[in-house]
Protein backbone atom coordinates (compact mmCIF):
# COMPACT_ATOMS: atom_id res chain seq x y z
CA UNK A 1 0.00 0.00 0.00
CA UNK A 2 1.47 3.42 -0.97
CA UNK A 3 -0.20 6.72 0.39
CA UNK A 4 0.54 9.82 -1.88
CA UNK A 5 -0.76 13.55 0.17
CA UNK A 6 -1.71 16.01 -1.58
CA UNK A 7 -3.25 19.20 -0.21
CA UNK A 8 -4.12 20.78 -3.14
CA UNK A 9 -5.23 18.12 -5.40
CA UNK A 10 -8.06 19.70 -7.09
CA UNK A 11 -6.37 22.86 -7.48
CA UNK A 12 -3.88 20.99 -9.58
CA UNK A 13 -6.26 18.65 -11.91
CA UNK A 14 -4.05 17.59 -14.59
CA UNK A 15 -0.64 17.42 -12.67
CA UNK A 16 -2.83 14.72 -10.23
CA UNK A 17 -4.09 13.04 -13.07
CA UNK A 18 -0.35 12.81 -14.31
CA UNK A 19 0.71 11.57 -10.99
CA UNK A 20 -2.23 8.60 -10.96
CA UNK A 21 -1.25 7.45 -14.82
CA UNK A 22 2.85 7.41 -13.77
CA UNK A 23 1.95 5.36 -10.45
CA UNK A 24 0.49 2.71 -12.70
CA UNK A 25 2.75 2.74 -14.85
CA UNK A 26 5.47 1.72 -12.26
CA UNK A 27 2.49 -0.53 -11.25
CA UNK A 28 0.98 1.41 -8.26
CA UNK A 29 -3.08 1.20 -8.67
CA UNK A 30 -5.23 3.49 -6.91
CA UNK A 31 -7.86 1.80 -4.98
CA UNK A 32 -9.19 4.42 -2.58
CA UNK A 33 -9.02 8.49 -1.90
CA UNK A 34 -10.07 10.34 0.81
CA UNK A 35 -10.87 13.67 -0.21
CA UNK A 36 -11.04 15.36 3.10
CA UNK A 37 -7.72 13.90 4.83
CA UNK A 38 -6.64 14.56 0.70
CA UNK A 39 -4.91 11.26 0.26
CA UNK A 40 -4.80 9.01 -2.54
CA UNK A 41 -4.24 5.00 -1.62
CA UNK A 42 -2.72 2.82 -4.50
CA UNK A 43 -1.79 -0.80 -4.22
CA UNK A 44 0.93 -2.19 -6.25
CA UNK A 45 0.34 -4.58 -9.16
CA UNK A 46 0.89 -5.01 -12.82
CA UNK A 47 2.38 -2.28 -14.55
CA UNK A 48 -0.26 -0.50 -17.11
CA UNK A 49 -0.08 2.69 -19.19
CA UNK A 50 -3.39 3.80 -18.30
CA UNK A 51 -4.87 6.88 -19.13
CA UNK A 52 -6.49 8.87 -16.16
CA UNK A 53 -9.12 11.89 -15.57
CA UNK A 54 -10.73 13.43 -12.63
CA UNK A 55 -14.49 14.14 -12.77
CA UNK A 56 -17.01 15.85 -11.00
CA UNK A 57 -20.67 15.78 -11.33
CA UNK A 58 -23.64 17.47 -9.17
CA UNK A 59 -25.39 14.14 -9.42
CA UNK A 60 -23.82 11.58 -6.78
CA UNK A 61 -23.34 8.14 -8.29
CA UNK A 62 -23.86 8.90 -11.27
CA UNK A 63 -22.88 6.16 -14.06
CA UNK A 64 -20.48 7.19 -17.20
CA UNK A 65 -21.86 7.69 -20.17
CA UNK A 66 -22.44 4.78 -22.60
CA UNK A 67 -20.39 6.56 -25.08
CA UNK A 68 -17.63 6.95 -22.31
CA UNK A 69 -18.08 2.39 -21.06
CA UNK A 70 -17.88 1.93 -24.99
CA UNK A 71 -14.48 3.79 -25.52
CA UNK A 72 -13.64 1.52 -22.21
CA UNK A 73 -13.54 4.22 -19.73
CA UNK A 74 -14.95 3.10 -16.49
CA UNK A 75 -15.11 4.57 -12.95
CA UNK A 76 -11.95 4.02 -10.82
CA UNK A 77 -12.88 5.75 -7.50
CA UNK A 78 -15.37 7.39 -6.10
CA UNK A 79 -15.56 10.27 -3.20
CA UNK A 80 -18.10 12.37 -2.70
CA UNK A 81 -19.02 13.84 -5.85
CA UNK A 82 -15.70 13.75 -7.59
CA UNK A 83 -14.77 10.55 -9.40
CA UNK A 84 -11.70 9.08 -10.83
CA UNK A 85 -12.35 7.86 -14.43
CA UNK A 86 -9.59 5.31 -16.14
CA UNK A 87 -8.86 3.84 -19.16
CA UNK A 88 -6.20 1.39 -20.16
CA UNK A 89 -5.77 2.35 -23.39
CA UNK A 90 -3.05 5.22 -24.09
CA UNK A 91 -4.03 8.53 -24.37
CA UNK A 92 -3.27 8.80 -28.26
CA UNK A 93 -5.85 6.05 -28.86
CA UNK A 94 -8.96 7.75 -26.99
CA UNK A 95 -11.95 8.58 -28.95
CA UNK A 96 -13.80 9.93 -25.81
CA UNK A 97 -13.07 11.92 -22.62
CA UNK A 98 -15.01 12.41 -19.64
CA UNK A 99 -16.43 16.27 -19.83
CA UNK A 100 -14.35 18.41 -17.83
CA UNK A 101 -17.85 21.26 -17.36
CA UNK A 102 -18.63 20.19 -13.42
CA UNK A 103 -14.65 20.91 -12.68
CA UNK A 104 -15.47 24.13 -14.11
CA UNK A 105 -18.36 24.86 -12.42
CA UNK A 106 -17.27 24.08 -9.12
CA UNK A 107 -13.90 25.92 -9.28
CA UNK A 108 -15.85 29.22 -10.54
CA UNK A 109 -18.14 28.47 -7.50
CA UNK A 110 -14.85 28.21 -5.00
CA UNK A 111 -13.58 31.09 -6.95
CA UNK A 112 -16.87 33.38 -6.10
CA UNK A 113 -16.98 31.88 -2.30
CA UNK A 114 -12.79 33.02 -1.55
CA UNK A 115 -13.10 36.39 -3.69
CA UNK A 116 -16.11 36.90 -1.24
CA UNK A 117 -13.97 36.13 1.68
CA UNK A 118 -10.84 38.20 0.64
CA UNK A 119 -13.48 41.20 0.46
CA UNK A 120 -15.12 40.43 3.77
CA UNK A 121 -11.53 40.33 5.35
CA UNK A 122 -10.10 43.74 3.68
CA UNK A 123 -13.12 45.44 4.50
CA UNK A 124 -12.87 44.64 8.55
CA UNK A 125 -9.37 45.97 7.65
CA UNK A 126 -9.97 49.15 6.31
CA UNK A 127 -12.51 49.49 9.11
CA UNK A 128 -9.63 48.45 11.59
CA UNK A 129 -7.16 50.52 9.88
CA UNK A 130 -9.21 54.06 9.65
CA UNK A 131 -9.96 53.58 12.99
CA UNK A 132 -6.22 53.76 14.03
CA UNK A 133 -5.51 56.60 11.66
CA UNK A 134 -7.80 58.48 13.01
CA UNK A 135 -6.28 58.50 16.52
CA UNK A 136 -2.79 58.76 14.90
CA UNK A 137 -3.76 62.01 13.36
CA UNK A 138 -5.63 63.17 16.45
CA UNK A 139 -2.81 62.92 18.42
CA UNK A 140 -4.32 60.88 20.61
CA UNK A 141 -2.10 58.27 21.93
CA UNK A 142 -3.59 54.95 21.86
CA UNK A 143 -3.00 53.30 25.11
CA UNK A 144 -2.44 49.18 24.87
CA UNK A 145 -4.12 47.72 27.99
CA UNK A 146 -2.05 44.59 29.55
CA UNK A 147 -4.92 42.07 29.59
CA UNK A 148 -4.98 38.21 30.07
CA UNK A 149 -7.38 37.47 27.28
CA UNK A 150 -4.85 39.36 24.65
CA UNK A 151 -4.51 36.26 23.23
CA UNK A 152 -7.88 36.75 22.02
CA UNK A 153 -8.03 39.26 19.31
CA UNK A 154 -4.31 38.09 18.17
CA UNK A 155 -5.24 34.65 17.04
CA UNK A 156 -7.79 36.00 15.69
CA UNK A 157 -5.85 38.60 13.60
CA UNK A 158 -3.35 35.55 13.09
CA UNK A 159 -6.45 33.19 11.41
CA UNK A 160 -7.69 36.19 9.57
CA UNK A 161 -4.14 36.19 7.80
CA UNK A 162 -3.50 33.02 7.44
CA UNK A 163 -7.49 32.81 5.75
CA UNK A 164 -6.86 35.31 3.77
CA UNK A 165 -3.12 34.39 2.25
CA UNK A 166 -5.10 30.93 1.74
CA UNK A 167 -7.90 32.73 -0.31
CA UNK A 168 -5.36 34.93 -2.33
CA UNK A 169 -4.03 31.15 -3.11
CA UNK A 170 -6.66 29.46 -3.78
CA UNK A 171 -8.01 32.29 -5.82
CA UNK A 172 -4.91 32.07 -8.23
CA UNK A 173 -4.96 28.70 -8.25
CA UNK A 174 -8.01 28.14 -9.43
CA UNK A 175 -8.77 30.79 -12.06
CA UNK A 176 -5.28 29.30 -13.65
CA UNK A 177 -7.30 26.14 -13.74
CA UNK A 178 -10.60 26.91 -15.02
CA UNK A 179 -8.32 29.35 -17.87
CA UNK A 180 -6.66 25.96 -18.50
CA UNK A 181 -9.95 24.19 -19.02
CA UNK A 182 -11.27 27.35 -21.71
CA UNK A 183 -9.98 27.03 -24.71
CA UNK A 184 -12.59 29.99 -25.56
CA UNK A 185 -11.42 31.83 -28.58
CA UNK A 186 -12.98 32.74 -31.62
CA UNK A 187 -10.98 31.71 -34.49
CA UNK A 188 -12.52 33.95 -37.06
CA UNK A 189 -12.15 37.30 -34.84
CA UNK A 190 -8.95 37.44 -34.22
CA UNK A 191 -7.42 37.92 -38.10
CA UNK A 192 -9.30 40.96 -38.73
CA UNK A 193 -7.92 43.18 -36.07
CA UNK A 194 -5.97 46.02 -37.06
CA UNK A 195 -3.38 47.23 -34.70
CA UNK A 196 -3.84 50.26 -32.62
CA UNK A 197 -1.86 52.36 -35.01
CA UNK A 198 -3.69 51.92 -37.91
CA UNK A 199 -6.70 51.88 -36.03
CA UNK A 200 -6.06 55.97 -35.44
CA UNK A 201 -5.03 56.27 -38.80
CA UNK A 202 -8.44 54.98 -39.88
CA UNK A 203 -10.77 56.74 -37.33
CA UNK A 204 -8.96 60.31 -38.98
CA UNK A 205 -9.57 59.51 -42.41
CA UNK A 206 -13.53 58.22 -41.39
CA UNK A 207 -13.30 55.02 -42.73
CA UNK A 208 -13.43 53.77 -38.85
CA UNK A 209 -16.57 55.40 -37.15
CA UNK A 210 -16.72 55.23 -33.30
CA UNK A 211 -20.06 55.23 -31.41
CA UNK A 212 -20.66 55.43 -27.78
CA UNK A 213 -23.56 53.38 -25.99
CA UNK A 214 -23.78 53.13 -22.42
CA UNK A 215 -26.05 51.26 -20.65
CA UNK A 216 -27.55 49.01 -23.32
CA UNK A 217 -27.94 46.47 -21.14
CA UNK A 218 -30.82 47.42 -20.08
CA UNK A 219 -32.84 47.66 -23.27
CA UNK A 220 -31.11 44.83 -25.53
CA UNK A 221 -33.55 44.84 -28.23
CA UNK A 222 -32.89 48.09 -28.82
CA UNK A 223 -28.90 47.64 -29.50
CA UNK A 224 -29.81 44.58 -31.65
CA UNK A 225 -32.63 47.26 -33.93
CA UNK A 226 -29.20 49.68 -33.95
CA UNK A 227 -26.63 47.83 -34.78
CA UNK A 228 -28.90 45.91 -37.65
CA UNK A 229 -29.80 49.27 -39.27
CA UNK A 230 -26.45 50.40 -39.20
CA UNK A 231 -25.30 47.29 -41.18
CA UNK A 232 -28.38 47.60 -43.75
CA UNK A 233 -26.84 51.68 -44.25
CA UNK A 234 -23.43 49.61 -45.12
CA UNK A 235 -21.57 49.90 -41.29
CA UNK A 236 -20.48 47.19 -40.59
CA UNK A 237 -19.18 46.16 -36.88
CA UNK A 238 -15.78 45.70 -36.84
CA UNK A 239 -14.71 45.61 -33.01
CA UNK A 240 -16.31 46.55 -29.57
CA UNK A 241 -14.63 48.00 -26.72
CA UNK A 242 -13.34 45.64 -23.56
CA UNK A 243 -15.82 47.77 -21.57
CA UNK A 244 -18.54 47.29 -24.16
CA UNK A 245 -19.55 50.68 -24.55
CA UNK A 246 -17.79 51.65 -27.71
CA UNK A 247 -18.88 50.69 -30.97
CA UNK A 248 -16.21 50.66 -33.89
CA UNK A 249 -17.72 50.19 -37.08
CA UNK A 250 -16.16 50.00 -40.89
CA UNK A 251 -17.72 51.49 -43.96
CA UNK A 252 -18.28 48.59 -46.40
CA UNK A 253 -21.67 47.29 -48.63
CA UNK A 254 -25.37 47.09 -46.97
CA UNK A 255 -25.48 43.69 -45.40
CA UNK A 256 -28.40 41.89 -43.60
CA UNK A 257 -27.00 41.21 -40.23
CA UNK A 258 -28.91 39.99 -37.26
CA UNK A 259 -27.16 40.42 -33.75
CA UNK A 260 -28.32 39.11 -30.80
CA UNK A 261 -27.80 40.50 -26.93
CA UNK A 262 -27.56 37.56 -24.77
CA UNK A 263 -27.21 37.74 -21.18
CA UNK A 264 -25.83 34.26 -19.10
CA UNK A 265 -25.39 34.00 -15.38
CA UNK A 266 -22.94 31.31 -16.07
CA UNK A 267 -21.76 30.85 -19.68
CA UNK A 268 -19.70 28.00 -20.19
CA UNK A 269 -17.72 26.23 -23.10
CA UNK A 270 -20.73 24.32 -24.12
CA UNK A 271 -22.35 27.82 -24.89
CA UNK A 272 -20.22 29.44 -27.12
CA UNK A 273 -19.34 25.79 -28.79
CA UNK A 274 -23.11 25.45 -29.50
CA UNK A 275 -23.41 29.33 -31.03
CA UNK A 276 -20.63 29.09 -33.06
CA UNK A 277 -21.64 25.44 -34.72
CA UNK A 278 -24.83 27.05 -35.29
CA UNK A 279 -23.36 29.68 -37.07
CA UNK A 280 -23.18 32.53 -34.73
CA UNK A 281 -20.09 34.87 -33.97
CA UNK A 282 -19.12 36.67 -31.00
CA UNK A 283 -18.43 40.20 -31.84
CA UNK A 284 -18.32 40.93 -27.88
CA UNK A 285 -18.02 38.75 -24.54
CA UNK A 286 -18.19 41.17 -21.44
CA UNK A 287 -15.23 40.25 -19.16
CA UNK A 288 -17.51 40.60 -15.74
CA UNK A 289 -18.35 37.34 -14.42
CA UNK A 290 -21.45 38.72 -12.64
CA UNK A 291 -23.08 39.92 -15.81
CA UNK A 292 -21.74 37.82 -18.68
CA UNK A 293 -23.43 39.86 -21.88
CA UNK A 294 -22.41 38.03 -25.65
CA UNK A 295 -23.36 40.04 -28.58
CA UNK A 296 -23.69 37.30 -31.70
CA UNK A 297 -24.19 38.59 -34.84
CA UNK A 298 -24.95 36.24 -38.13
CA UNK A 299 -25.44 37.40 -41.61
CA UNK A 300 -28.29 36.01 -43.75
CA UNK A 301 -29.16 36.51 -47.04
CA UNK A 302 -32.28 38.53 -49.13
CA UNK A 303 -34.23 35.15 -48.74
CA UNK A 304 -33.51 33.59 -45.64
CA UNK A 305 -35.62 33.69 -42.44
CA UNK A 306 -34.06 36.27 -39.84
CA UNK A 307 -32.48 33.79 -37.82
CA UNK A 308 -32.94 34.24 -33.38
CA UNK A 309 -30.94 32.61 -30.91
CA UNK A 310 -34.09 31.76 -29.09
CA UNK A 311 -36.43 30.19 -31.76
CA UNK A 312 -39.62 29.76 -29.58
CA UNK A 313 -41.33 32.39 -27.38
CA UNK A 314 -40.95 30.41 -23.63
CA UNK A 315 -36.92 30.45 -24.22
CA UNK A 316 -37.06 34.36 -25.41
CA UNK A 317 -39.16 35.16 -22.75
CA UNK A 318 -37.52 33.42 -19.98
CA UNK A 319 -34.21 35.08 -21.16
CA UNK A 320 -35.82 38.41 -20.61
CA UNK A 321 -36.89 37.44 -17.24
CA UNK A 322 -33.24 36.48 -16.24
CA UNK A 323 -32.05 39.77 -17.38
CA UNK A 324 -34.66 41.81 -15.26
CA UNK A 325 -34.66 39.64 -12.23
CA UNK A 326 -31.07 40.17 -12.03
CA UNK A 327 -31.10 43.74 -12.51
CA UNK A 328 -33.83 44.34 -10.54
CA UNK A 329 -32.63 42.10 -7.90
CA UNK A 330 -29.35 44.38 -7.78
CA UNK A 331 -30.67 48.01 -8.41
CA UNK A 332 -33.78 47.94 -6.43
CA UNK A 333 -32.30 47.54 -2.84
CA UNK A 334 -29.60 50.63 -3.93
CA UNK A 335 -32.55 52.72 -4.72
CA UNK A 336 -34.47 51.78 -2.09
CA UNK A 337 -31.53 52.83 0.34
CA UNK A 338 -30.94 56.18 -1.94
CA UNK A 339 -34.58 56.62 -1.48
CA UNK A 340 -34.57 56.31 2.65
CA UNK A 341 -31.39 58.57 2.59
CA UNK A 342 -33.13 60.76 0.79
CA UNK A 343 -36.31 61.11 2.84
CA UNK A 344 -34.24 61.55 6.36
CA UNK A 345 -31.97 64.47 4.10
CA UNK A 346 -35.63 66.12 2.88
CA UNK A 347 -36.63 65.80 6.54
CA UNK A 348 -33.77 67.37 8.28
CA UNK A 349 -33.77 69.82 5.41
CA UNK A 350 -37.20 71.19 5.76
CA UNK A 351 -36.72 71.68 10.13
CA UNK A 352 -32.83 73.09 9.31
CA UNK A 353 -32.53 74.71 5.71
CA UNK A 354 -31.40 73.40 2.46
CA UNK A 355 -28.08 74.97 2.34
CA UNK A 356 -24.49 73.59 1.17
CA UNK A 357 -23.44 70.04 2.15
CA UNK A 358 -27.34 69.71 2.74
CA UNK A 359 -28.62 70.64 -0.53
CA UNK A 360 -25.73 68.96 -2.73
CA UNK A 361 -26.43 65.47 -0.77
CA UNK A 362 -30.52 65.96 -1.47
CA UNK A 363 -29.42 66.56 -5.30
CA UNK A 364 -26.92 63.66 -5.58
CA UNK A 365 -29.54 60.75 -3.70
CA UNK A 366 -32.39 62.09 -6.22
CA UNK A 367 -29.71 61.94 -9.49
CA UNK A 368 -28.90 58.37 -8.11
CA UNK A 369 -32.22 57.36 -7.25
CA UNK A 370 -33.41 58.18 -10.88
CA UNK A 371 -29.90 56.64 -12.42
CA UNK A 372 -30.78 53.49 -10.66
CA UNK A 373 -34.53 53.87 -10.86
CA UNK A 374 -34.33 53.98 -14.94
CA UNK A 375 -32.23 50.94 -15.17
CA UNK A 376 -34.61 48.99 -13.34
CA UNK A 377 -37.68 50.70 -15.26
CA UNK A 378 -36.27 50.12 -18.69
CA UNK A 379 -35.22 46.50 -17.90
CA UNK A 380 -39.49 45.98 -17.44
CA UNK A 381 -40.11 48.35 -20.28
CA UNK A 382 -37.91 45.62 -22.56
CA UNK A 383 -39.92 43.10 -21.16
CA UNK A 384 -43.08 44.59 -22.20
CA UNK A 385 -42.13 45.01 -25.22
CA UNK A 386 -40.58 41.74 -25.85
CA UNK A 387 -43.37 40.02 -24.31
CA UNK A 388 -46.19 42.20 -26.70
CA UNK A 389 -44.33 41.17 -30.07
CA UNK A 390 -44.16 37.72 -29.05
CA UNK A 391 -47.86 37.70 -27.75
CA UNK A 392 -49.25 36.34 -31.73
CA UNK A 393 -47.11 34.21 -31.98
CA UNK A 394 -47.59 30.45 -31.89
CA UNK A 395 -46.86 28.61 -28.69
CA UNK A 396 -43.87 25.90 -29.38
CA UNK B 1 -33.60 13.68 -8.88
CA UNK B 2 -35.99 11.29 -8.15
CA UNK B 3 -37.42 9.56 -11.42
CA UNK B 4 -40.84 10.77 -10.14
CA UNK B 5 -40.21 14.36 -9.81
CA UNK B 6 -38.63 14.37 -13.02
CA UNK B 7 -41.90 13.04 -14.86
CA UNK B 8 -43.61 15.67 -12.77
CA UNK B 9 -41.57 18.46 -14.15
CA UNK B 10 -41.03 17.31 -17.68
CA UNK B 11 -44.76 15.56 -18.52
CA UNK B 12 -46.11 17.18 -21.07
CA UNK B 13 -42.90 17.75 -22.82
CA UNK B 14 -42.96 20.93 -25.20
CA UNK B 15 -42.32 20.34 -28.59
CA UNK B 16 -39.26 21.51 -28.48
CA UNK B 17 -37.63 19.88 -25.42
CA UNK B 18 -39.57 16.55 -26.89
CA UNK B 19 -37.68 16.80 -30.66
CA UNK B 20 -34.73 17.59 -28.77
CA UNK B 21 -34.57 14.21 -26.39
CA UNK B 22 -35.33 12.14 -29.87
CA UNK B 23 -32.95 13.20 -31.48
CA UNK B 24 -30.84 11.95 -29.15
CA UNK B 25 -31.35 8.38 -30.17
CA UNK B 26 -27.46 8.28 -30.53
CA UNK B 27 -24.94 10.56 -28.92
CA UNK B 28 -24.93 13.86 -30.76
CA UNK B 29 -23.21 17.34 -30.78
CA UNK B 30 -25.26 20.22 -30.20
CA UNK B 31 -25.71 21.74 -33.79
CA UNK B 32 -26.19 18.37 -34.42
CA UNK B 33 -29.38 18.14 -32.32
CA UNK B 34 -30.39 21.05 -34.38
CA UNK B 35 -29.99 19.64 -37.96
CA UNK B 36 -31.77 16.40 -37.31
CA UNK B 37 -34.45 17.88 -35.48
CA UNK B 38 -34.65 20.19 -38.65
CA UNK B 39 -34.68 16.99 -41.05
CA UNK B 40 -37.28 14.77 -38.76
CA UNK B 41 -39.68 17.40 -38.95
CA UNK B 42 -39.44 19.16 -42.64
CA UNK B 43 -37.53 21.78 -41.83
CA UNK B 44 -40.62 22.76 -39.93
CA UNK B 45 -39.07 23.28 -36.65
CA UNK B 46 -35.24 25.13 -36.92
CA UNK B 47 -34.07 25.67 -33.17
CA UNK B 48 -32.06 28.77 -32.01
CA UNK B 49 -29.15 27.85 -30.53
CA UNK B 50 -30.12 29.87 -27.55
CA UNK B 51 -32.90 27.78 -27.20
CA UNK B 52 -31.38 24.21 -27.55
CA UNK B 53 -28.62 25.30 -24.99
CA UNK B 54 -30.90 26.64 -22.51
CA UNK B 55 -33.21 23.26 -22.98
CA UNK B 56 -29.82 20.77 -22.79
CA UNK B 57 -28.49 23.04 -19.67
CA UNK B 58 -31.62 22.09 -17.77
CA UNK B 59 -32.14 18.46 -18.72
CA UNK B 60 -28.46 17.98 -17.73
CA UNK B 61 -29.12 19.51 -14.12
CA UNK B 62 -32.17 17.55 -13.80
CA UNK B 63 -30.43 13.94 -14.83
CA UNK B 64 -32.13 13.63 -18.44
CA UNK B 65 -28.95 13.59 -20.36
CA UNK B 66 -25.43 13.82 -19.67
CA UNK B 67 -22.46 14.82 -21.47
CA UNK B 68 -18.70 13.69 -22.98
CA UNK B 69 -15.98 14.81 -25.02
CA UNK B 70 -14.61 13.96 -28.29
CA UNK B 71 -11.66 13.24 -29.79
CA UNK B 72 -11.86 17.30 -30.63
CA UNK B 73 -12.67 17.86 -27.32
CA UNK B 74 -16.10 18.84 -28.42
CA UNK B 75 -19.17 18.30 -26.36
CA UNK B 76 -21.49 14.91 -27.18
CA UNK B 77 -24.87 14.93 -25.40
CA UNK B 78 -26.46 11.38 -24.74
CA UNK B 79 -29.86 10.77 -22.64
CA UNK B 80 -29.09 8.79 -19.48
CA UNK B 81 -31.18 6.25 -18.19
CA UNK B 82 -33.56 8.52 -16.60
CA UNK B 83 -33.99 10.09 -19.92
CA UNK B 84 -35.13 6.85 -21.38
CA UNK B 85 -37.65 6.03 -18.69
CA UNK B 86 -39.44 9.83 -18.98
CA UNK B 87 -39.05 9.33 -23.12
CA UNK B 88 -40.69 6.04 -22.94
CA UNK B 89 -43.28 7.84 -20.73
CA UNK B 90 -43.85 10.96 -22.86
CA UNK B 91 -44.22 8.68 -26.00
CA UNK B 92 -46.92 6.61 -24.02
CA UNK B 93 -48.78 9.56 -23.61
CA UNK B 94 -48.47 10.64 -27.08
CA UNK B 95 -49.77 7.22 -28.41
CA UNK B 96 -52.87 7.41 -26.58
CA UNK B 97 -53.45 10.88 -28.00
CA UNK B 98 -52.88 9.72 -31.14
CA UNK B 99 -55.05 7.14 -31.29
CA UNK B 100 -57.97 8.79 -29.39
CA UNK B 101 -57.72 11.63 -32.02
CA UNK B 102 -57.61 8.97 -35.02
CA UNK B 103 -61.01 7.34 -33.00
CA UNK B 104 -63.06 10.86 -32.69
CA UNK B 105 -61.06 12.49 -36.19
CA UNK B 106 -64.83 12.39 -38.12
CA UNK B 107 -66.79 14.06 -35.58
CA UNK B 108 -65.58 16.70 -36.34
CA UNK B 109 -65.50 17.09 -40.35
Amino acid sequence: MKKVWRPFWSYDIQKTEQMISELGQEGYLLVRMNRWKRCFFFEKGMPAALSCQIGYSRLKNETLSEGLLEDGWRKGVQSGRWYIAVNEKQPMLLKTFPSREGIIKRSLQCKYLFASILIYLSVIAIFIASMFSVSFFQNTSVEVEESPLWFIPITAGALAIILGMFSVYSFLKLNKLIKSFSENQDPSKRNEAFSKEREKHLINKRELIVKRKIGWMYAPDQLEKWLEEKERKGFHLYRVSRTGTVFYFKKGNPRQVRYCADYQNISNEQYYEMHRDAGWKSVFTSKSSLQKWTIWSREYGALEERPNLYSDKIHRLKHARKIVFSYSLLFLPITFVYLLNLSIFISNGSNFGFRGLNALNTVMYTICIFMFGSFVLRTWLYYGRLKKSSAGQSHQ
Amino acid sequence: MEIDNVLKKYTPMTETAFYILLSLTKPRHGYGIVKHVEEMTNARIRLGSGTVYGTLTKMQKDGVITLFADEDRKTVYEVTDTGKILMAAEIKRLKELHQNAINHEEKFE
